[in-house]
This record gives structure tokens, C-alpha cells and sequence, in this order.
């Protein structure tokens, strides 16, 4: 197996995480698109780790990236609970309040 | 340690685990079947990651991803409604536009790939990596590592405040409802 059949896996994994945001409508749904997509970027930093690197800091920025997911994640459900709670629905089509 | 056959069935089992399941999340109706798919593309991931000789990011990607986001995916899945009957997707243009989208996304990456003359540094022995990783966080790398602390806390402490943040909307004073003050009703 070499890199770049590693990063065709990623780009893979990329573009259905682009296609899953694009078109769902429930909120959380798209928050899994995006968790798709930050997966898709941790296998690069991990594979350039492997191939290319001589140490280990892809791996570290890796650990990085995961961290930043995971506080992140926390933030976007809370938003995404705290539109519920104010409009009963997480449809992405009907919350309009922001638009001018 | 392993044959390169053994490498590329592992590689190809993970890469159709990963790339089934994500494909599952993306176009299956209930929410909560698209929670459980990505648990699996989160296992498949973590598989190329032990794959890769990151055993420390693999082990990690299980405890954190897996243990923590997925469970609060399930959670915000749970306490909000509505999550049967709405419908998958946009409108049919929307959907289009996504699937023209992602296939140039997808184009645009593979081309690049296919283009550029990587640099190979060789054969990389599978050795633990938690020794290497938590020398390099006390050392290169500790300002992020004590930022990254930082975060977690203002992230928590944010979640939870937006968490509870009151607002009616079943009472004409809606407007008022709306100047929403630190957690209390006003």
C-alpha cells in the first residue's frame, strides 16, 4: 500500500462528507458530514506521518485535530439544542431568522 | 512485521468498511441508523490508523470519537424531535448541485494526488508511538498541548451555557422572551 492509495481513501471519505453537508436538512446530520470530513483530514496527517515524515508529529497534529472535533462537536449540539428549544425543529430549510 | 499481502487486504476490508458506512450516513433516511453507520466509518478509520502504525492516534480515535462524540451525536439525535419524520433531503436541485459538487470535489483531489512526485522516506518500522507522541507534547509542542486544555474547558463551559439558555416563544412577549440573559428567564 503505498500514499497515495491512502489519500484517495481520504479524498474519498472527503467528498461524501461535501455531499452530506450540501444536502441533508436535519442539523445533526450535517455535524456528521463535517465529523466525516475531519476523519478524512486526520488520514492524511497520519499517512504523511507514515510515508513521508521521519517522526511522529503528524500523529501529534492528528491528536491535535482530534481535540479540536471533539470541543467542537460539544459547541454544535449545544446550538443546535438550543434551536430546538427555541423553534421546535432542527430543519435546516425553516431556520430563516437570520436571513436580511 | 506484516506481509504486504496481509497489508492490502486489512487496507481494502478498512476502506470498504469506512467508505460503505460513510456512504450510509450520508443517504439513509432515519437519523438515528445514520448515528450507527458512523460509529463504523469511526471504527474503519481508527483500523487504517493502527494500519498506519499510529497505534496511540487509533487507540484515541476509539476512546474519544467513538466513546465521547458518537455518544453525544446519539444524545443531540434523542433530545431534539422530529427526527422521523422530516425529510432526507433538500430539494432535488439542492441534492444536484451536492452530488455535482462532491464529484468535483473528488476529482480535483485524485488529479492533484495523481500529479504531484511524492517523496518517499522508505520502510517505517511498526514501533510504539505513545513514548515519541508524549515527548514531543512536552516538548515541540506544549503550547498547543496547554491550549488545547484551554479549549476543552471554554468549550465546556460554553456547551453548557448555551445548554441552558431559556427561551418561550408560547407567550406574546416573545420579543422580550428573546433578550435572553445567562440561563434565566426574563
Amino acid at each position: 500500500m503505498t500514499l497515495t492509495d491512502y489519500l484517495i481513501l481520504s479524498g474519498l471519505l472527503f467528498s461524501i462528507g461535501v455531499f452530506g453537508v450540501l444536502t441533508r436538512k436535519n442539523a445533526i446530520a450535517v455535524l456528521m458530514g463535517v465529523e466525516l470530513m475531519l476523519n478524512s483530514a486526520n488520514i492524511n496527517l497520519v499517512a504523511f506521518c507514515k510515508f513521508v515524515d521521519t517522526g511522529v508529529s503528524g500523529q501529534v497534529f492528528a491528536l491535535f485535530s482530534i481535540v479540536i472535533a471533539a470541543a467542537e462537536v460539544a459547541v454544535a449540539l449545544a446550538i443546535v439544542i438550543a434551536i430546538y428549544k427555541a423553534t421546535r425543529t432542527i430543519d435546516l430549510d425553516k431556520e430563516d431568522t437570520l436571513k436580511g | 512485521m506484516y506481509s504486504a499481502t496481509v497489508q492490502a487486504i486489512l487496507f481494502y476490508i478498512f476502506s470498504i468498511l469506512i467508505i460503505g458506512s460513510a456512504l450510509l450516513v450520508v443517504l439513509l433516511k432515519n437519523i438515528v441508523r445514520s448515528a450507527f453507520a458512523l460509529f463504523f466509518t469511526l471504527f474503519g478509520v481508527a483500523g487504517i490508523y493502527i494500519l498506519l502504525g499510529a497505534d496511540f492516534i487509533g487507540v484515541t480515535q476509539v476512546l474519544i470519537y467513538i466513546g465521547g462524540v458518537m455518544i453525544l451525536i446519539v444524545f443531540g439525535v434523542m433530545l431534539t424531535r422530529n427526527v422521523y419524520s422530516m425529510d432526507i433531503f433538500n430539494r432535488l436541485g439542492t441534492v444536484v448541485m451536492g452530488t455535482i459538487s462532491a464529484i468535483i470535489t473528488f476529482t480535483m483531489i485524485y488529479y492533484s494526488i495523481k500529479n504531484v512526485p511524492w517523496f518517499y522516506i522508505g520502510y517505517k518500522p511498526y514501533i510504539p508511538t505513545t513514548e515519541p507522541i508524549g515527548t514531543q507534547l512536552l516538548t515541540n509542542y506544549l503550547l498547543p498541548f496547554e491550549l488545547a486544555s484551554l479549549l476543552l474547558v471554554l468549550a465546556m463551559i460554553g456547551a453548557a451555557y448555551l445548554i441552558r439558555i431559556e427561551v418561550k416563544l408560547k407567550n406574546n412577549k416573545s420579543k422580550e422572551a428573546l433578550d435572553i440573559k445567562g440561563g434565566k428567564e426574563v
